[in-house]
């Protein structure tokens, strides 16, 4: 155990699994289990502060069967890559947990949703934190079915079920080219440490190195929704409950991220990983442009901002086949302004559809004049995407060109040239349908719930701050991965 | 402390069939009672069976040599099947309270875990034989225990000729080679040369793939295991079908077969099963034929695994085939059972029954969401041990035929979730409306609960049975 504040990488998950119970024990009353849950996440970052501030931890807790081949361990470790996932994930859980409790104040069987939002938290967290493979696999699996559950259990429309049977099985599909992927790791290396499993495992032939670096791309593009595999992605998000869908777009696919730093760049190394960059970089180009480009077509609000959302991992695949710490850092910085941007944009479009009670997008006209706040959060938070100057994505979609153009493939790096411009036709589109001025004058709006108010309020300031703060915060990024410096 | 003879808990086994018999004769209507005997008697039978402890032999009265032998492989099947036995009599206490003839189930109960016990301690080919027939006897008898109804006795008809056509082939193979070798022993000191051996070899070979339904033999086992009581159907599946892939190997090893040739052979044959299993799920209407056809698919994963031990000589893929066997015989006894609870208080017998029991009986259905997840493989329940340790084994292979077998394997598992999870979305399915759920007995629900503890315990905590796993690999290996 090292760090003097290791033992608050134990606290965080646990706290949020104590509260997972005790939200239970009082059943129907979804205020009480909502406030619970808020305050539960809120607390559980304090002692994760507390364990950054010693930069660099980790603990391991019981070591059961490390004498036995293939043996683990339960070891946890907060280190420079880790934190700004740690720290987007906590502020998107903030944002989602208070926007529940209005949008989720009459759902049905409120314990069990909050129980379950906050066992998918905390599985994502111990996803951020293991410092084992086959910890990670567990929490990995676990943040698949406390999604799915809360899909097929609170989903909305008719086809939920067939939705949740589509996300399972193109996620678990992932899931085990990883446990393959790791299993062989474990095997060849002797260790499920994952730092010296990949140190041991260096002196392998590339082609061998290469087919494990592959495996694990594909396994962690399938939760990142990159294109030829992101089809669970839009009607998941389109009919998970708002919060849901929050979890999922700006904490959920920013795993798939951390993952392929993590164990693919970090772990191979970018020597290794050289023949794939091109295929890499064109997935990446490919998901941009697509993403846009359906973007576009979509009927349905949160089907939009859902393509938007594969489009944008576009941009960090993008950015981490550079195979460079600039590359690296600026996808890091770029999946922190999306967690905060998507969250914004999916509360607001939240906000629209529960006051109006629409959400196909021809029926957005004259929004823009009956609810100027949400629209021009919604506006806010698409010009963020397409990159507009003092907002969050211009600093971040800058470095990743920049990052692009570094990494020797001059013809995929103009190509990415032309994303932002796709992003900017999508964004203009929503903006301008909450400009119009409809025939008929539509029904007057009714006021959201106040905390649903009241948080997008709050993402919006933060999507700003962020955005006017975006070079201290690019530098405090690249400041926390000096590990990836040595390492690249 | 001299270790207990291993003959003790067959012999516990068999006098306690008896003792139930006649306890049944004088008082046929007292399920609790028999239930509660059978119960301790395993109980009994496994406490005899894990101080005996291996190695351990019994020497033959009739013949030169030994009778018995316990070996670490034949211990962890063995204890397997008396603690899934064990619940599965816990069980029945109220399972079968509406049945007629509870004084025929018990003491059959006990035969037939008598002759899975006695089986997997023979050392001697004709006692392995005698035992395997055993077995076999008793689970006819209570497939098609459910007399009333023709569909048991059509499933326990068809179990019998395909399971006697086995166990023909079995004797017919053990003749050859007794002829050719004029041993009977286990092992035997070494391969004759002649062909009557090898024609034997191939003849114990086909007989018991047929008895644990290995693609192309797999087509009995649904109905058999559609038909009869879930608990029993729980102990089928769970332990007896495979209990003869254990005994493929371990004949193989100790007869001296050829093993590369054996390996794959049992490889493309798990290969099938697998697929067969998989496929032919997908279609199922009914929720136990569906579990059979999972069976089937997971019998194919335990084919993999020894089968590519044996082709490569490498004993880590035995020992996950091991691990993988322990957790299927947990997690498919609490499927079944989970499902047979749905049946006895809702007739839930197809899919479409299921439609919303998640409300109306909680427990049940959660065990049984829970036990289909580990079948899957997701953690923290047993599946995922398996898979992981069975991945882990293919990745020292140094084998392309063996990565293609992973892929293989990974894509079956993929394919699984296609049964399973429409499966658990029935239960979750809400219908606009129900009738309240029916008070369940705590008999009925302990032992379920009990089991799936011993599952949860088996998958967060999978080292002592990995050790034992590979230290019975090893000792095969060593034959």
């Amino acid at each position: 155990m090292t760090g003097p504040w290791a033992p608050g990488l134990v606290l965080a998950p646990a706290l949020l699994l104590v509260a997972s119970a005790a939200v239970l024990l009082r059943p129907g009353s979804a205020r009480r289990a909502g406030a619970l849950s808020l305050l539960a996440v809120l607390l559980s970052a304090l002692p994760l502060t507390a364990a950054w501030v010693g930069r660099r931890c980790d603990v391991i807790l019981w070591a059961p069967g490390t004498a036995e081949p293939g043996g683990t361990a339960l070891a946890l470790r907060l280190d420079g890559l880790s934190i700004p996932f740690v720290a987007n994930l906590f502020a998107v859980s903030l944002l989602a947990f208070w926007y529940a409790l209005g949008y989720l104040e009459r759902v049905r069987r409120p314990e069990w949703c909050y129980s379950l939002l906050l066992v998918f938290v905390a599985s994502m967290l111990g996803g951020l934190l293991a410092d084992d493979l086959l910890l990670f696999l567990v929490s990995w699996e676990a943040m698949l079915l406390a999604s799915a559950l809360l899909l097929v259990g609170w989903g909305e429309g008719p086809r939920a079920s067939a939705v949740t049977l589509r996300y399972f099985i193109y996620s678990q599909g992932g899931s085990l080219l990883l446990i393959a992927a790791m299993a062989w790791l474990a095997h060849t290396s002797g260790s499920t440490q994952p730092e010296a499993a990949f140190r041991a495992i260096r002196h392998q032939p590339l082609p061998v190195l290469q087919s494990l670096g592959a495996m694990l791309f594909v396994g962690f593009a399938v939760k990142m929704a990159i294109v030829p595999v992101h089809g669970w992605l839009p009607d998941a998000h389109a009919i998970a409950p708002m919060p849901v869908t929050i979890l999922l777009a700006g904490a959920m696919l920013a795993m798939g991220a951390y993952g392929m730093l993590r164990f693919a760049l970090l772990g191979l190394g970018p020597a290794a990983l050289m023949p794939l960059q091109a295929p890499l970089m064109a997935l990446g180009l490919v998901s941009q442009v697509y993403g846009a480009w359906q973007s576009l077509g979509q009927r349905d609000l949160k089907r939009f901002i859902a393509y938007s959302s594969v489009s944008q991992m576009g941009y960090v695949l993008f950015g981490i086949a550079a195979l460079s710490s600039a590359g690296a850092s600026a996808s890091v910085h770029h999946i922190l302004g999306h967690g905060l941007v998507k969250s914004l944009l999916f509360m607001a479009a939240g906000v629209v559809i529960a006051s109006t009670s629409r959400r196909r997008m021809s029926g957005m006209a004259a929004i823009g004049r009956l609810l100027p706040v949400p629209a021009l959060s919604l506006s806010i938070g698409l010009a963020a995407t397409a990159g507009f100057p003092p907002l969050l994505g211009f600093h971040t979609e800058w470095r990743l060109l920049l990052a692009g153009l570094e990494a020797g493939h001059p013809l995929l790096a103009a190509g990415a040239f032309a994303a932002p411009v796709a992003t900017l036709a999508y964004a203009l589109v929503l903006v301008a349908r909450m400009m119009e001025c409809p025939a008929h004058e539509p029904p007057a709006p009714v006021a959201a719930p106040r905390p649903m108010r009241v948080s997008t309020g709050l993402a919006l300031a933060l999507v700003l701050l962020a955005g006017f703060l975006g070079g201290p915060l690019g530098r405090w990024i690249a400041d926390l991965l000096p590990e990836m410096e040595a390492v690249l | 402390m001299n270790p207990m003879p291993a003959i003790v808990p067959i012999a516990i086994l068999g006098a306690g069939s008896t003792v139930v018999y006649l306890v049944a004769r004088v008082a046929p209507r007292r399920t609790s009672l028999l239930a509660a005997l059978t119960a301790s008697i395993m109980a009994a039978a496994l406490g005899a069976l894990l101080s005996s402890g291996p190695p351990n032999r019994v020497p033959s009265i009739v013949s030169p040599g030994e009778a018995l032998f316990l070996e670490p492989g034949g211990c962890l099947i063995a204890s397997t099947a008396l603690v899934l036995g064990t619940i599965v009599a816990l069980y029945s206490a109220r399972y079968l309270a509406l049945d007629r003839h509870p004084d025929r189930y018990f003491p059959l109960l006990l035969l037939m875990l008598a002759g899975t016990v006695g089986a997997t301690l023979a050392s001697d080919l004709f006692t392995l034989y005698l035992f395997v027939v055993l077995t076999n006897g008793a689970s006819y008898v209570l497939v098609a225990f459910r007399r009333e109804t023709e569909t048991a006795i059509e499933a326990g008809f068809k179990y019998a000729i395909t399971g006697t056509m086995g166990s023909m082939f079995l004797l017919a193979g053990i003749a050859l080679v007794f002829r050719d070798t004029g041993s009977l022993s286990l092992p035997m000191p070494a391969a004759a040369p002649g062909t009557g051996h090898q024609l034997g070899l191939g003849l114990i070979t086909f007989g018991l793939l047929v008895k644990a339904a290995v693609f192309p033999a797999h087509t009995w086992l649904p109905d058999a295991h559609g038909r009869a009581p879930s608990s029993i159907s729980a102990l089928l599946s769970g332990i007896i079908v495979p209990l003869h892939i254990y005994l493929l190997v371990k004949l193989a090893m100790a007869l001296h077969a050829p093993q590369p040739a054996l390996g794959w052979l049992l490889t493309a044959l798990g290969a099938g099963s697998l697929i067969a299993g998989n496929v032919l799920a997908l279609r199922q209407s009914y929720g136990k034929r569906l579990l059979g056809y999972s069976t089937i698919a997971q019998v194919g994963y335990m084919c993999l695994a020894f089968g590519l031990g044996m082709a490569l000589g490498q004993p880590e893929p035995i020992a996950a085939g091991f691990l993988l066997l322990v957790g299927h015989a947990l997690l498919k006894g609490l499927a079944f059972l989970a499902k047979g609870s749905l049946h006895l208080y809702y007739g839930a017998t197809t899919l479409n029954d299921l439609t919303d029991l998640g409300r109306r009986a909680p427990l049940a259905s959660g065990l049984l969401s829970a036990a289909l997840l580990g079948l899957a493989g997701m953690p923290p329940l047993p599946g995922f041990a398996g898979k992981f340790a069975l991945l882990w084994a293919i990745a020292g292979l140094d084998s392309r035929a063996a990565y293609a077998v992973a892929a293989l394997f990974l894509l079956g598992s993929l394919v699984s979730l296609g049964y399973y999870l429409p499966l658990i979305g029935r239960l979750l399915h809400r219908a606009p409306q129900t009738a309240p759920g029916h008070r369940h007995s705590r008999w009925i629900h302990l032992p379920m609960v009990g089991l799936a503890a011993l599952t949860l315990l088996l998958g967060v905590w999978p080292w002592p049975v990995w050790r034992m796993a590979l230290e019975a690999a090893r000792f095969l290996g060593g034959w």
